[in-house]
């Protein structure tokens, strides 16, 4: 049996790392236990980190955090075979300092990150794999390695990501089924810095996201994004787990099929393929949030099953770090019992995300029932654009009509403006 | 190490099965061809390799008997199942380690656990 400590951290990823360093800077003894050979080794997103919130525990991490580049540029394209219909905003202020979003590789931020729990005291175990709890009664009381060490502590932070196997393990979920996930493949090609910004019209240091709707998934709820990195694109490409079997179709001949497009292969052109990755995301929503607190147990980050809309990696971190000074209170009163740990709950009630997840509820029930939505909608638009850009011999009247016949053959989810508003939340990738 | 792989634009990948237009919703592919896409995007990916019998199916004759459609063989991104005449055979060193295979099997048929600490996937973007 090794050294005891006051709290031991499951998964060294955003949720994990920032409930270490929460505990360790203030003056807890932690472990945090990482089964990759470094952090990051596991993990994969779209994606983009959002700065507000990383701000909120590292000021001007900007000066030191490995980024890629800041995103100037969204762009949502409803992609038919050979056109797009493109929605897009540019803002420079989002180059300058407090910045908004960061696309990031997350084997290199990861590392950045749990480097700031470890600075701040806490001890990083990688290549370490926990496969039980240790109890003490009704109190999580350390855990066990698959080679049988045991790290006894006080409290127990489950920051395991998706899965969550242990915090099933452990009675604070049910099994959960496939249609609580999305899956996302990603393909990562390099390409030079300079023909980068060329490509996507980036002044140097710049970067953009573009999403795919319609195409990439065809008949599927599930879409495809462009990350632009500092010398690299990313291109993901995902969707629901259920559908994905139920209509037996092949993540990665989805993302072939997107990265061939002819609208995104010149964006491609030349780049090359660096790495292939598969993650997926717990989409349950609010009625699949686990059981959040024990005797000395908390659940954080994706296990916890905090995804809300296109925040996750963010949500992570914060909700890791409410875990971790929920921790510290408790070390601070010598009380680790689930009357204490359920600190952390009431303060994840007054999170903008839990009640962001909390009103969502079944909105997404729509596009569940309604699975080629995305798809038809996305074949209107491209339908009317081209007529309504096609320089015909026509009275504007008669042309009015075409568009409006094309737009008018297909039943589309939008009604009015806040149907518009949900339909950009949920087009939106990660 | 890297392959390049910008070279199969559609045109060159075959033309679409017989009625099929490039209209249509994506149709499933046939057997064989994603599990070619898989293995030229694996080459890219570092994989630690890991001691086998991390994924394992819990019964073949479940498979045999009780899932026509076999769609692990599909789902899959890196095509870690593959059919050997009467049974489902598991390449555990192509797993990405995403456990769509605990939620995927209509049959719940699959055991996977991650593989030890520090092997597998070691990704590095």
């Amino acid at each position: 049996m090794s050294e005891h400590y006051d709290a031991v951290v499951v998964g060294a990823g955003p949720a994990g790392s920032a409930a270490a360093y929460a505990m360790a800077k203030n003056g807890l003894k932690v472990a945090l236990l990482e089964r990759g050979e470094y952090p990051g080794a596991k993990n994969m997103f779209g994606g983009t980190l959002y700065s507000e919130a990383v701000a909120s525990l590292f000021p001007a991490f900007w000066e030191s955090a490995p980024l890629e580049r800041p995103v100037v540029r969204d762009e949502v394209w409803f992609l038919d075979d050979s056109s797009a219909v493109t929605l897009g905003f540019t803002g420079l202020h989002y180059a300058q300092p407090p910045y908004n979003k960061f696309t990031v590789l997350r084997s290199r931020f990861d590392q950045w990150l749990a480097w700031q729990a470890q600075q701040a005291g806490a001890l990083l175990f990688p290549s370490c794999l926990v496969t039980d709890l240790r109890w003490e009664g009704s109190f999580a009381a350390g855990v066990v390695t698959e080679q049988g060490d045991i790290f006894p502590a006080s409290a127990v932070v489950l920051a395991e990501g998706a899965l969550a196997l242990l915090a099933e393990k452990a009675g604070m979920r049910g099994p959960l089924e496939a249609h609580s996930f999305t899956i996302y493949v990603r393909l990562t090609f390099s390409l030079p810095a300079a023909r980068l910004e060329e490509r996507f019209q980036l002044e140097p240091g710049e970067g953009a996201d573009l999403v795919f709707i319609g195409y990439p998934t065809a008949g599927s709820i599930g879409k495809a994004g462009l990350f632009t990195n500092k010398d690299s694109v990313s291109l993901i490409t995902g969707v629901y787990l259920d559908e994905l079997v139920q209509k037996g179709a092949s993540l990665p001949e989805l993302a072939w099929r997107t990265r061939s497009h002819p609208l995104v292969r010149r964006l491609l052109d030349g780049a090359i393929l660096e790495e292939y990755q598969a993650h997926m995301l717990p989409k349950g929503g609010f009625r699949q949030i686990p059981r959040l607190y024990g005797d000395g147990l908390l659940v954080a980050g994706d296990a916890a099953m905090l995804i809300s809309g296109r925040h996750g990696a963010d949500l992570a971190l914060l909700s890791g770090q409410l875990a971790g000074e929920t921790v510290a209170q408790a070390k601070a009163k010598g009380d680790f019992s689930r009357k204490m740990m359920a600190v952390y709950a009431e303060k994840l009630k007054n999170t903008f995300y839990y009640k962001n997840m909390q009103a969502a509820g079944d909105a997404l029930d729509y596009y569940k029932q309604h699975q080629d939505a995305d798809f038809l909608l996305s074949k209107a638009l491209n339908g009317a654009a081209y007529r309504f850009f096609a320089e015909r011999m026509l009275t504007d009247r008669e042309k009015r009509e075409m568009v409006l016949k094309e737009l008018a053959g297909i039943q589309t989810p939008i009604k009015d403006f806040s149907d518009i508003w949900q339909g950009l939340q949920h087009w939106r990738v990660l | 190490m890297t392959p390049d792989l910008q070279s199969p634009a559609p045109e060159n990948r075959g033309p679409l099965p017989p009625g099929h237009s490039a209209d249509d919703a994506w149709q499933p592919p046939s057997q064989g061809r994603e599990k070619l896409v898989a293995e030229d995007l694996l080459k890219a990916t570092h994989l630690r390799p890991a001691p086998a019998g991390f994924i394992s199916i819990a019964d073949a004759q479940v498979c045999r008997a009780r899932c026509p459609r076999k769609p692990c063989l599909v789902f899959c991104p890196s095509q870690v199942f593959s059919w050997e005449y009467d049974h489902v055979h598991v390449d555990d060193q192509r797993c990405l380690e995403c456990g769509a295979c605990l939620f995927g099997c209509p049959e719940q048929n699959i055991d996977w656990y991650y593989p030890p600490g520090g092997a597998g996937v070691a990704y590095r973007y």
